[in-house]
């Protein structure tokens, strides 16, 4: 009776732990946007735009309807969005939708048109005339800093803007008299993108003139984060980067995926140890998101669970994840959002390059966390002039994948020196991240981890240093095993011995037999 | 199940994944199909029909092999042994599919039928058996990337065929020149192997191979060289059935796992852990027997039954197999070695007397024996894939094939003597 009721209270308790899961809720107050585009123009990468200004805008805490103009339906734009973000990626197709067109000039929000083939209406409210330039090769400068753009076959920049108009970045000519024509342009409450390039500068400039557009003038240091770790990276090479990193005092954060099996095993072991050292070193974890393989839209609640699995196993080893890193489009599809990405309050979004795209169920409904971090390849940043002072709009992760060799991890390290950026510490400023999975929480703040609210410390000790180099083994020591050996081997001898023994008597018996018959 | 398919209208762009023998038998199914029922759907049944037509005569050919041309109780009994053993629905229900083992089956049978009528002397015109075998195997062979391996096995089946009574210089020549060509075969299907397949197959070889049976198998695959944490990966599937920790297909997988082994490595990884092969061997064996697909329904949609529902009419021999074949690879090499000895004592008198029967019916016994033996090892090291019953499917075929013979040798009291010694006159 007592086991009984043991049960009914261990099954009440699960149950409670279950329906009481508390997804990490999102600021419901915050605006949304409408991101329309012409076409995805793959072949000159128009599907990276799209990602790049939905992960800028999550990046901005605003939430984000993506929709292709000719699926616009007449009178949407009066459900309440803050702005209207047309992208013109392939200016021959055109928007083709008038109903938009009528919507957007009537809109009285924030407008912004990225790309060619601005209207007049669009130009009246923006009060400027449009200039169209045809095969420049053009040099995008902001500040001090200057950015040669690819060659481009036709432009349309603005002029004659008013005086009160805020330019942000010139774009310059290479010939003698160097033409000078202006790239973002703010008006009021509309802003103007000639082109948008999802790297460097050009990208840098864009987030300034959307954030300035949107009035959102904060400014953040950028996150060094190592992407692409996994469980089956050389977890000597992480080791050592990370005590590079924090030899140099760089705080930093990594990108790891984890595995939902074999977690009993002394890999697993090895990888948490690597992992706490990260974090004894002030490195940030984000859980990153597995790759989808043969998973429908009927698969959410097993993605939810494989997360759960991940966290359990990763805090049991005393590894706390800060946040979730996934590649933008998990945003953009209700399953892969609700069942991951809203567990946590920290995200940081990857570009959608770095993984197979997969939809399961797609709304480009994009959602927003307390803070998302956009994630940009150090390479597209390393042509920009005086970096220690560069600031970004949003929150912004400069990624660098984790090297897999002890040649690249010295050419990473280089790379990290050469970059001489002023990274942010989210051990010293207002970042507070939570995760909550199952019947746990997580949460970080101040340099201090806690689980279920309760602070807890970081364990690391010299023997660490040891299981992750190999030299030591630990071997388990299984009672009567010998007996067991010794045991097969007696059994093995005897019936080797019983064999030869057959043999020896059919031999014998033949011969007896045909003597039989010979006398 | 799925009885009707759409024929490609138009060019296909993609390239042929698969080489393989099969498309022969898909060929003239949809020949009739065109004819018959559409130009745009393929109904499968046109493909069962195919088979069940090359299918009958492989089975009539098999008890003219066995059966001794008497009017006796034994014959029948032997006959419908072929029937109940061969006709079983476990092996008929491929028909109906796009699996390639319809074509391995009937062409197992007629390879078989064809030494056994030729050792018998039963046809004055051997050379059309010769051919017929020699087309069989080959057909075998390149039926599947995992049949190369058999080319060896019928290579060594057709060792009897030298024994073949008055024999001419350059009939022996051609038969050179058969076993050639199914070794060439051989050679051929594996060399046209994809290299997708290639590497799903050497990826799983490592993920559901060299890291099962066995405790944590993180220090063993450290000491042959690969980095511990790739233990992680222990039943990981090549292309993941929902969602996986990273993609096999990656480059980091590709340079850091993939790329530092090979059939090589692995074959060294196990002789130097036996323990661990034995044990896989074992799960091998285990299901040895059960020739049903048991991941596949049987009936369709319509038919009212649930979504993987089995078929159990006419399924009597595979599942009294399936349940009371002891699943452990040492009996399997323990039986192999029986029928050996037994069969290797006619040939050793036939050899002595100077009579084809005995020599050519133990060289047949020899290489189906190999196939028994080594398809589970070659499996295991080659492609430790969950569906390990498919790959094995030679097996049970094989065995089957010998115990018929065993049955059928005994009633006719031939197992140890001649052929016109223990049985009836011939035709």
């Amino acid at each position: 009776m007592n086991k009984i009721r043991v049960v009914l209270c261990f099954i009440a308790l699960l149950a409670f732990g279950i329906l009481s899961e508390p997804a990490v809720k999102a600021d419901d107050n915050s605006q949304k946007v409408l991101l329309v585009y012409d076409s995805k123009d793959h072949i000159h990468q128009g599907e990276q735009r799209i990602d790049s200004l939905q992960r800028i805008l999550t990046g901005m805490n605003l939430k984000v309807k993506t929709e292709k103009a000719s699926d616009y339906k007449k009178g949407e734009l009066q459900k309440g969005y803050a702005g209207v973000i047309t992208l013109i990626n392939w200016d021959k197709a055109g928007l083709m939708n008038q109903s938009f067109e009528k919507d957007r000039e009537e809109y009285d929000g924030i407008k912004l048109h990225i790309g060619e083939g601005i209207t007049p209406q669009e130009l009246q409210q923006l009060d400027a005339k449009v200039d169209k330039i045809y095969q420049k090769q053009l040099t995008l400068t902001v500040d001090e800093n200057s950015q040669q753009l690819p060659f481009s076959q036709t432009m349309e920049p603005l002029v004659d803007i008013p005086k009160n108009a805020q330019v942000i970045g010139k774009l310059v000519t290479q010939e003698k008299n160097q033409d000078e024509y202006n790239y973002g342009v703010i008006n009021g409450k509309n802003g103007y993108l000639p082109f948008f390039e999802a790297k460097s500068l050009s990208l840098l400039s864009a987030t300034k003139l959307i954030t300035q557009l949107f009035k959102n003038n904060q400014t953040f240091k950028p996150l060094l984060t190592f992407t692409g770790v996994s469980p089956y990276t050389d977890m000597e090479i992480l080791d050592e980067l990370s005590a590079y990193c924090e030899k140099m005092d760089i705080p930093f954060a990594i990108s790891t995926v984890s595995v939902a099996k074999n977690t009993e095993m002394q890999a697993f072991n090895r990888f948490a140890i690597s992992l706490r050292r990260i974090e004894d070193r002030n490195g940030l974890i984000f859980l990153n998101a597995p790759v989808i393989g043969g998973a429908t839209k009927d698969t959410g609640t097993e993605l939810s669970g494989l997360f759960d699995g991940y966290l359990l196993n990763l805090a049991r080893q005393g590894v706390y994840p800060v946040g979730i890193s996934t590649p933008g489009f998990w945003n953009q599809d209700q399953i892969l959002r609700q069942n991951a990405l809203k567990k946590a309050n920290t995200w940081m979004l990857l570009p959608n390059s770095t993984a197979k795209m997969v939809n399961l169920n797609v709304d480009n409904n994009s959602s927003v966390a307390k803070k998302s971090y956009y994630a940009v390849n150090a390479s597209s940043i390393d042509t920009i002039k005086n970096r220690a002072e560069l600031r970004f709009n949003i929150p912004t992760a400069v990624t660098i994948a984790m090297p897999n060799s002890s040649v690249k991890l010295r050419n990473v390290k280089e790379q990290i020196r050469k970059l001489d950026l002023n990274w942010e510490n989210p051990s010293q400023i207002e970042f507070e991240s939570r995760i909550n999975f199952a019947s746990s929480k997580l949460s970080y703040k101040l340099g201090q981890y806690f689980v279920n609210e309760s602070p807890v410390e970081i364990n690391v000790n010299s023997k660490d240093k040891n299981t992750i180099n190999n030299t030591t083994s630990t071997k388990n020591k299984v009672l009567l095993k010998d007996f067991f050996h010794v045991q097969g081997r007696i059994i093995t001898v005897i019936f080797v011995v019983i064999f030869i023994v057959l043999i020896v008597f059919i031999f014998i018996g033949r011969k007896i037999y045909r003597n039989k018959f010979k006398r | 199940m799925v009885k009707k398919f759409g024929i490609l209208q138009y060019f296909n762009e993609n390239n042929v994944a698969v080489f393989s023998s099969q498309s022969i038998f898909i060929k003239v199914a949809l020949i009739l199909n065109k004819i018959f029922y559409s130009s745009k759907y393929f109904d499968i049944r046109f493909l069962g029909i195919v088979y069940y037509v090359v299918f009958l005569p492989a089975i009539h050919l098999l008890t003219r092999a066995l059966v001794e041309p008497a009017r006796k109780i034994r014959s029948y009994v032997i006959a419908l042994l072929i029937v109940i053993v061969f006709a079983d629905a476990s092996f008929t229900l491929y028909f109906n599919s796009f699996f390639a083992e319809p074509g391995m089956l009937i062409c197992t049978l007629y390879a078989f039928s064809a030494v056994i009528l030729l050792a018998r002397g039963r046809y004055s015109k051997r050379w059309r058996l010769i051919t017929l075998f020699f087309i069989s195997v080959i057909l075998i062979i390149t039926s599947k990337q995992q049949n190369t391996p058999l080319a060896l096995s019928f290579g060594v089946a057709s060792i009897g065929l030298f024994f073949l009574p008055n024999l001419k210089k350059y009939e022996k020549v051609a038969l050179v020149g058969g076993i050639m060509a199914v070794l060439a075969s051989g050679a051929v299907t594996y060399g046209l192997i994809n290299k997708e397949f290639n590497e799903v197959n050497q990826y799983q070889s490592f993920t559901h191979g060299a890291l099962m049976e066995t405790g944590d198998p993180s220090k063993k695959i450290e000491a042959e060289g690969i980095n511990q944490q790739f233990a992680l990966m222990r039943e990981q599937n090549y292309y993941a059935k929902t969602y996986d920790t990273v993609d096999p297909n990656s480059k980091y997988v590709k340079d850091n796992l993939i790329k530092k082994y090979n059939f090589g490595w692995i074959a060294v990884y196990y002789a130097k852990n036996p323990r661990q092969f034995i044990n896989l061997l074992d799960v091998a064996t285990k299901d040895i027997m059960i020739t049903q697909i048991k991941a596949v329904g049987n009936y369709t949609k319509d038919s009212g039954k649930k979504a993987g529902a089995q078929l159990t009419f006419f399924t009597g021999f595979s599942s009294f197999a399936g349940a009371f074949f002891p699943g452990k690879y040492a009996f399997l090499c323990l039986l192999s070695l029986v029928l050996v000895m037994v069969y290797g004592v006619s040939f050793y008198i036939d050899l002595k007397k100077g009579q084809a029967f005995g020599i050519m019916r133990f060289f047949l016994v020899l290489g189906l024996i190999t196939i028994c033996v080594f398809v589970p090892i070659v499996s295991i090291i080659e492609d430790r894939d969950a569906d390990l019953a498919k790959h094995l499917f030679m097996v049970p075929v094989c065995l089957d094939l010998i115990f018929i013979m065993l049955i059928a040798d005994i009633l006719n009291h031939q197992l140890w003597l001649p052929a016109n010694d223990g049985g009836d006159d011939d035709e």
